[in-house]
């Protein structure tokens, strides 16, 4: 395990892995200078890379923005568990049911199609000025993929492995704990990893409309406030912690859905043969015995 | 073609060849059996079947014949419209524990290890123990994949992952084995290479076995009878004995007695030898 | 493979939890300790503009009343009497005319304290515009801070004659960067804003002039509404929480220096570009000055009475919809309110200078 670190860590292979990014990265950042310096757009607009890079440096090792990324950070968190909690308790019975789809399908429709950031000022009336109202937002907006995946993961079940089921006599619980959940948690997990992104999304728009902390609140007063570098370095805060949002569903999603990654299965297998030899030598180091007779089990 | 490396049949497995066909049990009987499907397409019409114990029963048709609708209701997984149908002497009703069906696909669960899959059947009936992990084993010894019980579907050929299903079935319960189109899914060469361990699975379980097939070589090759099914509306055009000896070869397919039980498959499908791409080509490939 | 059961209940257990949470986090309720607790609404988060809550908080005046404030701050989108509607907020520092509209929409609320009397809105042009007063905007274009400025320059074009149609509006927002440019840019000539946004751009040599009409100019901002039940039913908090607020106020109008120092100490993030910090601070206490400094937050019934002219004449407000302005104002806590020892309130910042 080690060794495979260190190997990927290697200068040589960082390099290789990591220079068309950082080209990029220069490009992008050599344009912006060129744009200032040009004076295609204003400095008072578009601030120097490096005032931005001290601004984060600066604002990152104050005390206060730690507060404005905890309220921005919990807002998203919550809003997604919350958000993808109804996601998954409303699609579950709408997978299994037909009668509860048609039930509440159109309005998962409805609401996917209302922009649903134009219901942002009317869930702060009506969910208050505290943190409850960014975390509805934040829920609301990230309800739906999580919905819609999770419907389509269950309903695309492999037909084959459900009669195969039926085959086999299982329960209706049975079916849906170890065919539909296990079936369609990849699909739903590319629902779950939208709903993260657009969480933060949600939050952020709360914050704009009515918060008394978080990051939206910052990129708002420092852009009133002529502090630009300030307010791009608050944006690169939030791509920071959509990153680490994304990362950690990613994370969750490798190791939920494991049977989709080959490093996972390798290792997976690996431990379980282990623990089989194990339970082996355990018995004695005597091989199974064979049953009298492979009669079928009734 | 890693599991052209491994050996097959391995000696010691339990029980012995009589110890299903001793207990008398392994019985299908179909009387009269129609399936209608919503929309009053008649699928099935008037169908009598019977498979005796340790019996291997081959129905081949073309596409449309019924035949897997046969397997279904057999194996209780959809409802008939009239008729009966008797397994081990007990009428089915619904899917039952001891009734074995096998499908075109593999149908693994790709979260689970191999050994997990074959214990599938035991865990949804809830007598998961150490006797059926022992059994579980075996199995996969049986069908050659000892080495490979910890190792994912997705890191298994097509091929192994067919023997991981069969093993599964024989997991459930080795009475009666509904075979749909088993092999349909993997290339010819190993299809061939699976229905010959099948025949040896068989012949040592001593099981009563039903293949559902469209290729008629097949369909002889394997069988100790061949039932041969119309379309429109499902119907047995002829029933065949084969009395080819056992254990079955491939070198058998040249012999001329089993061209004459082809060939009179084939009137029995009143399929013109030359035209219908589809079922010909089958046929003349197959096996 | 896991715990299916578990997970669901988990699930179930977490739904449940947060929406309990963020359904219930606006209850009332003692604050703790025998304080009573009172919610207020500002436009702002916390902000050194509404610097007498921060002084209030971190000299101990809220705790010597018995009162723990809660802010619930708000912005454009969310008009401040709704704060008071639906039960969000206690009190509500609002603008003169969201009040007037309420009251003439059969609205109880009642204002009983108002801390600024200029008014906080108003137009600006650059320094070196041709644009003189607000009948110069007419055939130029301006760029608003929201929607719902159009309501302010409707009226301000009344008072002075010009025809609404004569003016092209764009909403341009807040961003003190991009409203710069534009100017620059020529794209607009003139903006409609708060007092705060120009002082921002003004402290970063972005030269402006307020063109705003003296009329409308003097019309109070952020006056404090009440529902009537409310103040029944928390009558002693309210002037409890009005009393710390006066004294937070009056420590910025003879202690400025203890007011900046607090700031940069409770609002660091608005002191990041220290030019607009300054400007806001000097801006919010010049704003606060009081006509009599014994009678802080005093009620001034005929601002009200231009503030309902302006809102007449722009059309927003119909002739039969106009509401009593006497009804509307209630001063008989302002005394009450202001009954505390001055000498006592800048010796306590003195103290607080001096690393108390």
């Amino acid at each position: 395990m080690a060794r495979k670190v260190l190997h990927a860590l290697s200068p040589m292979r960082l390099a290789r892995r990591l220079w068309p990014p950082l080209l990029f990265l220069a490009i992008l950042v050599g344009l912006w200078e060129l744009a200032i310096e040009v004076d295609y757009v204003s400095e008072r607009i578009l601030p120097h890379p490096k005032d931005v890079a001290v601004s984060f440096w600066e604002l990152i090792r104050s005390d206060f923005v730690w507060d404005d990324i905890g309220a921005t950070l919990w807002e998203s968190v919550a809003g997604f568990v919350l958000g993808a909690a109804l996601g998954l308790a409303l699609a579950i019975p709408s997978g299994l049911s037909p009668v509860m789809r048609r039930m509440l399908g159109p309005y998962a429709v409805a609401l996917q199609v209302t922009p649903r950031i134009a219901i942002a000022p009317l869930i702060i009336a009506w969910a208050g000025f505290g943190y409850s109202s960014k975390i509805w937002i934040a829920a609301i907006i990230a309800f739906f993929p999580v919905y819609v995946n999770t419907l389509t993961g269950i309903l695309t079940v492999d037909e084959e492995a459900r009669e195969m089921f039926r085959s086999l006599g299982a329960s209706r619980w049975q079916t849906f704990q170890h065919l539909m959940v296990p079936g369609s948690l990849p699909v739903m997990f590319a629902g779950l990893k939208t709903a993260a992104g657009l969480s933060l999304v949600g939050a952020v728009v709360g914050e704009f409309i009515s918060a008394e902390r978080g990051l939206g609140v910052l990129v708002q007063q420092f852009a009133s406030q002529l502090a630009m570098a300030d307010a791009f370095a608050v944006i690169l805060m939030l791509m920071f912690l959509g990153l680490l949002l994304y990362g950690v569903m990613e994370w969750l999603e490798r190791t939920t859905v494991f049977w989709l990654h080959d490093d996972r299965l390798v290792a997976r297998s690996r431990r379980r043969a282990a623990r089989a030899e194990k339970k082996l030598a355990r018995n004695g180091g005597v091989p199974p015995k064979p049953r009298p007779t492979l009669v079928g089990r009734r | 073609m890693q599991e052209d490396s491994r050996a097959l049949a391995k000696p010691g497995l339990g029980g012995g060849p009589s110890a299903v066909g001793e207990r008398g049990e392994g019985t299908i009987l179909a009387e009269n059996v129609t399936k209608e499907f919503e929309g009053g397409v008649r699928a099935l019409d008037d169908v009598d079947l019977s498979a005796r114990p340790g019996e291997f029963v081959s129905i081949v048709g073309p596409s449309g014949c019924g035949k897997s609708t046969m397997l279904r209701l057999i194996a209780g997984l959809i409802p008939l419209s009239g008729g009966t149908i008797t397994v081990n002497g007990r009428q089915v009703t619904e899917p039952r524990q001891d009734i074995a069906l096998m499908f075109q696909r593999p149908t693994l669960l790709p979260w689970q290890t191999a050994l997990q899959n074959v214990l599938l059947p035991p865990k949804l009936g809830k007598n998961l123990d150490q006797g059926a992990e022992r059994q579980a084993y075996e199995l996969l010894d049986l069908v050659g994949l000892s080495g490979f019980e910890h190792t994912y579907p997705r890191h298994l050929s097509g091929g192994m992952q067919q023997r991981v299903a069969l093993a599964r079935l024989l997991m459930v319960g080795v009475d009666v084995l509904l075979l749909d189109e088993p092999f349909a899914a993997v290339d010819q060469l190993t299809r061939e290479r699976l229905n010959l361990e099948l025949l040896r699975v068989h012949e040592r379980l001593s099981a009563t076995a039903l293949l559902v097939t469209h290729n008629i070589q097949e369909a002889t090759l394997l069988a100790d009878r061949v039932i041969v099914m119309t379309p429109r509306p499902g119907r047995i055009a002829d029933v065949i004995d084969v009395p080819l000896p056992r254990p079955r070869a491939p070198e058998m397919l040249a012999e001329p007695e089993f061209q004459e039980l082809v060939l009179r498959a084939y009137s029995g499908l009143q399929i013109p030898l030359v035209d219908e791409g589809d079922t010909r080509q089958a046929g003349v490939n197959g096996a | 493979m896991f715990n299916l059961k578990v997970v669901l209940a988990l699930m179930a257990a977490a739904i449940v939890a947060l929406a309990a949470a963020c359904g219930g986090d606006d209850d009332d309720g003692d604050g703790g300790g025998g304080t009573q607790e009172v919610v207020y609404n500002l436009p702002t988060p916390p902000s050194v503009l509404f610097y007498p809550t921060l002084v209030a908080e971190e000299l101990g005046f809220f705790e010597e009343e018995g009162v723990s404030p809660e802010l619930a701050p708000a912005s454009e989108e969310v008009s401040a009497t709704a704060f008071l509607d639906n039960g969000d907020a206690d009190v509500s520092f609002a603008d003169v005319d969201e009040i007037i509209l309420a009251r003439s929409q059969a609205g109880e609320h009642t204002v009983i304290f108002s801390p600024q009397h200029t008014n906080t809105a108003g137009i600006v042009v650059p320094e070196d515009s041709d644009i003189q007063d607000i009948s110069g905007v007419a055939g130029q274009k301006v760029g608003l801070e929201s929607e719902e400025s159009t309501r302010f320059l409707d009226a301000m074009l009344e008072t002075a004659g010009v025809p609404q149609d004569d003016v092209e509006t764009a909403v341009v927002g807040t961003s003190g960067g991009l409203i710069a440019q534009l100017f620059e840019d020529g794209e607009i000539q003139a903006y409609v804003g708060n007092a705060s946004d120009f002082v921002a751009l003004g402290a970063n040599e972005v030269a402006l002039r307020n063109i705003t009409p003296e009329d409308v100019g003097r019309i109070d901002g952020n006056p404090m509404a009440v529902l009537p039940d409310t103040l029944e039913e928390k009558r002693e908090a309210i002037v409890g929480f009005l009393r710390a607020w006066t004294k937070g106020q009056y420590v910025g109008q003879v202690n400025p220096e203890v007011v900046e120092q607090i700031a940069r100490e409770r609002v660091p993030e608005e002191w990041r570009n220290e030019a607009s910090g300054e400007a806001a601070l000097d801006l919010a206490i010049s704003n606060m000055e009081p006509d009599d400094p014994e009678r802080i937050g005093d009620l001034r019934p005929d601002v009200w009475e231009t503030g309902q002219d302006v809102l007449v004449s722009a059309g927003v407000l119909e002739e039969g919809q106009t509401i009593d302005v006497q009804e509307a104002l209630d001063d008989s806590l302002i005394e009450e309110i202001n009954d505390w020892d001055r000498a006592e309130v800048e010796q306590r910042a003195e103290e607080y200078a001096a690393g108390g």
